[in-house]
């Protein structure tokens, strides 16, 4: 770890230290450092601007009447990745707007297996996504494509996918963060991915 | 317990530690025995390739900014909830 992270942790705790003993400009200051981060992670989850604004409002609000009850044992993005987590499954059943996904145990199971049951050939694969990524333009189409994949995914899947794959945290933190084991995240983790590969290539086949 | 012989790896377990496993830093005996596999066979190198794609597209992705109607929002929030306090 660099002496710059290690101050930037001090910081932090200072901060928090602070704003639990009612300082309200650390409070805010930590609202200010936070707020991106998880707007940005509600917007990755719920694809909607609205949801994802809706989603920061009530974490701030959780975050402020909760802060007595952070002990400092886990980090405090941790802690707060678990809060806006929380609001992200509480809007889903609130809005109940995601018909289409199917319940987590409907959804895996021998996924995985079914998609190397094709004769392997290339036509089989994502043949047309063989060009570098790194000169594809996600363009608006593909982008909505890839919205509509994910909204699919059952919630416990696509947040999994989303601290994992996307923010990159690693799995020992997603399982903090979802209160379950190493494993339930790296079972939720890989019927994702699969689900999300199928739906892309899916999507080059059209 | 007898461990299965890691020689005799079949696809669908190899694409099974794969998706699982994707961007970890391993170095298990049974990792080293995938990436082997991999080394001979097209098949799960193509479904590994296009896994890291799915996975590169949704990381590249962008993620529209928080709009300053939201943020002034949250911010005029934030004060009234201070002040109740």
């Amino acid at each position: 770890m660099s002496t710059k992270q290690i101050q930037t942790i001090e910081n932090e705790s200072e901060l928090v230290r602070k704003a639990k003993g009612g300082d309200q400009r650390a409070f805010s200051l930590l609202v200010k450092k936070y707020e991106s981060t998880v707007y940005s992670f509600a917007y990755k989850v719920c694809r909607n601007e609205e949801k994802a604004a809706e989603t920061l409002q009530d974490t701030i609000v959780n975050v402020y009447r909760k802060l007595d009850q952070f002990d400092g044992k886990a980090k405090f993005s941790t802690w707060l990745y678990q809060i806006v987590t929380n609001n992200c499954l509480m809007k889903r059943r609130q809005s109940k707007l995601d018909k289409s996904s199917v319940s987590i145990e409907s959804h895996g199971g021998r996924q995985e297996e079914s998609e190397l049951q094709g004769d392997g050939s290339p036509s089989q694969a994502l043949v047309s996504l063989t060009q570098t990524p790194q000169d594809e333009v996600v363009n608006k189409e593909l982008r909505e494509h890839l919205d509509n994949a994910i909204l699919k995914l059952p919630m416990e899947q696509r947040i999994v996918f989303v601290l994992r794959d996307v923010e990159g945290r690693s799995s020992e933190e997603a399982a903090k963060i979802l209160k379950v084991s190493v494993p339930a995240v790296k079972s939720r983790l890989r019927r994702a991915r699969v689900f999300l590969r199928k739906q892309l290539q899916e999507y080059k086949e059209v | 317990m007898k461990t299965k012989p890691l020689s005799k790896l079949r696809c669908n377990e190899v694409a099974k530690y794969v998706c699982e496993n994707l961007d970890e830093q391993l170095n298990s005996r049974k990792c080293r025995e995938i990436k082997k596999h991999l080394q001979s066979c097209p098949k799960c190198t193509q479904q590994l390739d296009s896994l890291k794609k799915t996975v590169f597209l949704y990381r590249n992705c962008l993620t529209p900014s928080i709009s300053e109607q939201s943020h002034k929002k949250l911010m005029a929030g934030l004060s009234l909830m201070i002040m109740k306090k």
